[in-house]
């Protein structure tokens, strides 16, 4: 049975992001560009981030690695969205069936290609 | 596996390894001595971080090298050890506009994270770093200082804490340690209280109780080395000259530089107060608006159109030095991304630039990680007493419940079987993390994750093959070799970290005394939402 869309049910204490990232990328890599592109945003008090095992790839083929942290959500929030900025990656939330991406649009999550990994 | 600390800058390459040796080199001129400002009061060896030493006989200070130096010449540079790496500190003249004269007190310049990347700070005028140009950028540092520290909740982050050293130098660029006080030279400043943790050691009027701080005026006195307060700002003619300086820069010099981001653009003196308004900034006067940013300014450009720096390298009379600096200001490397010179604020004091630094280098050493691996440790320690004290603590109730049958006979064999039992391991990306583990960032590749009603699950196997012999044993006959301690506090760290990454995690272990013993320390730790399961 396919799992939900992280994202589409809120959990508490867990929030869900897509960011606009290459197929082959892996979770450190975009996480640790963080203190490569912006070495000045402070650490999270608390918390931490993962990979959610989930792809989401816009019609024009752009593909959107989904995340998830808990702890200090507005950190871990601040800390890739300062990631996406510097280095003009788009990224998203999921919201009431749409996927709100930073560029203004916001494709209904039906329409776009979802990927689930093992 | 085990979680490790996050290498944010993984190289020197190669390449660029003559730049650190030249440096090094430069630094090695001026070796650390018997250190004075230059009004003839020593300063603390604790506080040297932007080294003011003397020079050798017969050595021409690298600042008069470059003419045209209204200061003693002195040109500091320091590093400090921040998460393991080396970051440098550049320093020029201090608010009084001597090189040293205040205790480095409004003399930090810039940072150089790794040897081929600088980044100016901007500061106001009493010396508080507000933020820093990085990778072309304008980075505001989230702290507010104030005249005593910081405004509750915006606090400079401790060094140590993961911090940057620009971050947390906002209050007159100097740094707060983790237990959140500043080293001022000879005592020692808590912000919170706005006042010093022993009696000034010379005494002085202003301070007549001899423990508080700035004689009550934060705004208009200062204590550079904790020993008297004085009022470094009182020359109007020096504020006017820094103000005027930068108003002129602003008009005059290219601060709208192609691809410059951030306030930098003409009219950027009303940015920053804009922001200082939009923020709440404590300004402490319109004045003290009016010099925001305006201590230092930084002139940027791409090498081809800015000559002052190179013709100013010319200019130096030590050939040795010369042909380095030119060497490595030709370096495509060097400036493939911005040529960087510093322009002084005093207006009249082109040409300082990055390979002029030379001082003294004081390292500071520890720093996070051994007090985290110290503080392990001491759990570790102290639920050995307890479980000697109360041996009949018993395995976790879920264990007790739910043993499972694998049959390996290693730890691969066992790794894979418990993957397995959650249908088979997720990529290895899937299974990368980043947890925040004594405010720093650890990375960390779980055995398997898993999502389960809904919860973010880490799954960890732990095979023990003999745990009267296993290092991870503290009773063992190689338990308290400092390896197995290690390895021991590494149990601990990695469950901190999948703790505070997942909502919940899972270990399976073939050892109920390793369950017995873990989930002991783990409880003791505070860890909360981990849940053992014997698993033969």
């Amino acid at each position: 049975m396919q799992r939900p869309i992280p994202g589409v049910q809120q959990v508490q204490g867990r929030e869900f992001m897509y960011i606009e990232s290459a197929a082959n990328e892996t979770f450190h890599q975009l996480a640790n560009s963080v203190s490569a592109v912006c070495p000045l945003i402070a650490i999270p008090r608390s918390g931490g981030a993962g990979e959610e095992k989930v792809r989401i790839t816009l019609n024009n083929g752009i593909s959107f690695m989904g995340i998830s942290y808990k702890g200090d959500i507005e950190g871990w929030r601040s800390r890739f969205v300062e990631l996406c900025k510097a280095s003009g990656r788009k990224y998203g939330f999921i919201k009431e069936g749409r996927l709100c991406l930073s560029d203004g649009s916001s494709p209904l999550i039906e329409e776009l290609k979802i990927s689930f990994e093992p | 596996m085990v979680p490790r600390p996050q290498s944010r800058f993984p190289f020197l390459a190669a390449g660029r390894i003559w730049l650190a040796a030249v440096l090094l080199w430069l630094c090695g001129v001026l070796p650390a001595g018997a250190l004075h400002a230059p009004d003839g009061i020593p300063i603390s060896p604790k506080t040297r971080v932007g080294g003011f030493g003397a020079l050798p006989a017969g050595r021409l200070p690298l600042r008069e090298q470059f003419g045209s130096i209204n200061a003693p010449g002195k040109w500091g540079c320091g590093y400090e050890i921040v998460s393991g790496r080396r970051e440098w500190k550049l320093y020029g003249p201090d608010i009084n506009g001597v090189y040293g004269g205040a205790n480095g007190t409004g003399g930090f310049e810039a940072v150089s994270p790794y040897l081929t990347l600088f980044e100016p700070t901007i500061s106001d005028f009493r010396g508080n770093i507000l933020g820093v140009i990085t990778n072309g950028a304008t980075q505001w540092n989230p702290a507010r200082p104030t005249g005593y520290g910081a405004v509750p909740g915006y606090r400079p982050v401790a060094l140590g804490n993961g911090a940057s050293i620009s971050l947390s130098s906002a209050w007159r660029g100097r740094w707060a340690d983790i237990t959140g006080y500043h080293s001022v030279g000879a005592r020692t400043y808590d912000p919170v209280s706005g006042h010093w943790l022993s009696f000034d050691p010379a005494w002085n009027g202003l301070d007549p109780n001899g423990f508080s701080a700035f004689g009550g005026d934060p705004i208009n006195f200062f204590d550079r080395d904790g020993r008297v307060s004085q009022n470094l700002y009182a020359d109007q003619a020096t504020h006017d000259q820094i103000a005027n300086a930068f108003q002129d820069y602003v008009e005059e010099e290219s601060w709208n530089t192609p691809g410059m981001n951030g306030p930098a653009q003409p009219g950027s003196m009303a940015y920053l107060m804009d922001y200082v308004n939009y923020f709440g900034w404590p300004a402490d006067s319109s004045q003290e608006l009016q010099y925001v940013g305006g201590h230092s300014s930084i002139q940027f450009g791409n090498f081809a159109d800015n000559s002052s720096g190179f013709s100013l390298l010319n200019t130096m009379e030590n050939t040795d030095a010369r042909d380095y600096a030119l060497q490595q200001w030709n370096e495509a490397d060097w400036h493939s991304g911005w040529g960087i010179t510093m322009k002084v604020a005093s207006g009249f004091d082109y040409g300082v630039n990055t390979l002029d630094a030379g001082a003294n280098m004081i390292p500071i050493v520890g720093g996070v990680k051994s007090v985290t691996e110290t503080a392990v440790k001491a759990v570790i320690e102290d639920v050995s007493k307890s479980l000697a004290e109360d041996a009949t603590k018993a395995i976790t109730e879920d264990a007790a419940k739910s043993t499972v049958e694998t049959s390996a006979t290693t730890w691969q064999e066992y790794e894979r079987a418990i993957q397995n039992m959650y249908g088979g391991p997720a990529t290895f990306g899937a299974r990368q993390y980043q947890a925040v583990v004594n405010g720093e960032l650890v990375n960390g590749v779980a055995d398997n994750v898993a999502t389960i009603g809904g919860q973010s699950v880490a799954v960890e196997a732990k095979f023990v093959d003999d745990w009267a012999a296993s290092i991870r044993n503290p009773a063992s006959p190689i338990g308290n070799m400092p390896f197995a301690a290690d390895a021991q506090a590494e149990v601990l760290s990695q469950a901190q970290a999948y703790s505070a990454a997942f909502d919940k995690v899972i270990y399976h272990s073939n050892s109920p005394e390793f369950i017995q013993y873990y989930s002991n320390v783990f409880k003791n730790a505070g860890i909360g939402n981990f849940q053992f399961i014997l698993t033969k």
